[in-house]
């Protein structure tokens, strides 16, 4: 019985700041700041606000799913290679090279603008989605290698060595074997790669200003700085309420699919 | 950055390996390997080590973001690190950001989210769906909404809290404002640990679970002697991680702002009020050297941990 009182309550302290957020975006304009439990009357204000032609928000969601897709696609491509190679090698230095890379990867994200500013705009990438993709895909690697390395190296050597007694080719051992069972830990790292894309925020405000490009979480800063006297809290929070939506979806169809694996 | 792209070395016969297999037991090769790691190396050398070295070199000069030594800045050596070490500031910043790991990172969301998994391991339905959905949705929110959130629920007049608690004009962000970081930061990040103790409970064998239970050990002995060594390797590297991401979280700032007075600057608020809000490159850049070190420090520790498990 106390476990499912203590389940409550954590559902409780997780659910209250999220359940506001979801109503107040329900609430008319005049009414933003009431304290009812339901909104009354329900509105779409919000949301009409949100999609209207000149804030494009429309098209920075369409920026953030180009963006935080392609992130994790790749990372997982480059990570889950890495990823095997360290957990199956012993080699020199492999845990110094570990430490090193969680230790930079952990540098004050604010600072390391400074320096992507100036090489991008050397190179030229500044207003384009790579100036987004690739330091994001330098943020996010250090923790799927990390947590992919974990995975890999619970599974027993026996499973390779059998599939190669079998005539498979240590590629083919690899990806019909020792990928599918990795699956899972491949999956919850996903999540974690597309989530951190998604959210990423000072890249994104750095490298682009050019509004078609901007990515969504973007956007939403913006619409506050555009009227500073009166802060657009419905148009926020009904902001809030769709960003959160690839989120959600994302991480069920992965869930669903990591519990069939 | 040559240790880093070269392939790495095959040690060829390594008597510590694991029930003397040879150290290559996916048959790679040490070429192959190589080029299976370039990759992931190679960008995170590019676009991560390198700007980082870049910012070391910055806490080196009295570079500014402003005024003459924007424009050519001068080498001062250890100056920017002698300032931080003299500055009072600065140990105020580090003591507070010790005690939001500890509070928020190592209590908070390591045993809670060890709970809720425990809690959660043989359920199924939709009670348990529930409670992992909103956890998970605690954290995947992006910070920008999740401070507007915070701010609107801890508001002193008009806020939902005070409005729950009967308590209106309670300023928590003025009166306790580490107390409201603390427990805004366990609410965000809780559902990493709580997604990876989950799998990790997975990895567990019921059957060891089993026998324990039978030969009558209790619920904490069945965690101390079969749950905790099982999944000892988890539990560090979740510790690692999530230390050191709430050690150089930003997101107080969008709460507190640091303050009132500093009251809730952590070290990373800190480096980012010196750096780009006073212009200070170089002192921030300074700063974040020792930051840099003391996550070497922490990694190093929790690795020795990793590597000394038998």
């Amino acid at each position: 019985m106390w476990r499912r009182a203590g389940m409550i309550g954590i559902a409780l302290y997780c659910l209250v700041p999220f359940y506001w957020m979801v109503v107040s975006s329900f609430r008319r304009t005049a009414d933003i700041h009431d304290k009812s439990p339901l909104p009354a009357p329900w509105s779409l204000e919000s949301y009409d606000a949100v999609f209207a032609a000149d804030m494009g928000f429309g098209r920075s969601l369409v920026n953030s799913l180009v963006v935080a897709g392609t992130t994790t696609a790749v990372t997982l491509l480059i990570g889950t290679m890495a990823a095997y190679a360290l957990a199956r090698l012993a080699f020199r230095g492999k845990n110094v090279i570990l430490a090193l890379v969680i230790a930079v990867s952990m540098f004050p994200g604010a600072l390391l603008i400074v320096p992507l500013l100036e090489l991008f705009t050397t190179i030229g990438w500044i207003n384009t989605y790579q100036a987004m993709i690739v330091p994001s895909m330098s943020f996010a690697l250090p923790l799927t290698i990390w947590n992919l390395t974990t995975f890999f190296r619970q599974l027993p050597y026996e499973l390779e060595q059998a599939a190669m007694i079998d005539g498979c080719t240590a590629f083919a051992a690899f990806r019909r074997v020792m990928l599918p069972l990795a699956a899972p830990g491949v999956f919850t790292t996903a999540i974690l790669a597309f989530i951190a894309t998604w959210n990423e925020f000072i890249i994104a405000v750095t490298m682009v200003n050019d509004q078609s490009r901007q990515t969504a979480t973007v956007r939403i800063a913006q619409f506050t700085g555009a009227a500073k006297f009166d802060t657009p809290f419905g148009t926020q929070m009904a902001a809030g309420v769709l960003v959160t939506i690839p989120l959600v979806s994302r991480c069920c169809s992965s869930s669903a699919a990591s519990s069939q694996g | 950055m040559a240790q880093a792209t070269s392939p790495p070395e095959v040690v060829k016969e390594d008597a510590r390996t694991r029930r003397g297999y040879s150290s290559d037991a996916a048959g790679l090769g040490s070429l192959r390997a190589g080029a299976f790691v370039a990759p992931a190396l190679l960008l995170i050398a590019a676009f991560l080590v390198f700007p980082a070295l870049w910012v070391l070199y910055l806490g080196l000069t009295n570079y500014r973001l402003t005024g003459a030594a924007a424009a050519e800045p001068e080498f001062v050596g250890l100056a920017n690190l002698l300032d931080a070490v003299f500055n009072p500031t600065f140990w105020n910043s580090t003591w507070l950001t010790v005690q939001f790991v500890l509070g928020s990172a190592v209590i908070g969301q390591v045993v809670l989210g060890f709970t809720i998994a425990w809690l959660l391991r043989d359920r199924a339905g939709p009670l348990k769906r529930l409670v992992e959905g909103l956890v998970i949705l605690a954290w995947i929110l992006p910070s920008a909404v999740v401070s507007f959130l915070w701010v609107a629920l801890l508001d002193r007049d008009g806020g939902t809290l005070n409005a729950l608690l009967g308590i209106p004009g309670f300023p928590w962000l003025l009166d306790h404002p580490m107390l409201s970081i603390i427990v805004f930061n366990t609410w965000r990040g809780t559902a990493f640990s709580m997604m990876l103790y989950g799998a990790a409970l997975g990895n567990v064998p019921p059957s060891h679970l089993e026998s324990a239970r039978l030969a009558g050990a209790s619920g904490w002995q069945q965690l101390r002697d079969v749950v905790f060594p099982h999944i000892r390797g988890h539990i560090l590297t979740n510790l690692l991680l999530i230390s050191l991401w709430t050690f150089n979280d930003f997101s107080p700032f969008l709460l507190t702002a640091g303050g009132p007075d500093g009251r809730s600057e952590v070290l990373a608020v800190h480096v980012y009020k010196v750096a780009l809000q006073s212009g200070e490159l170089g002192y921030g850049a300074a700063v974040s050297t020792i930051i840099l070190l003391i996550n070497l420090v922490v990694a190093v520790f929790y690795l020795r941990l990793l590597r000394s498990k038998k």
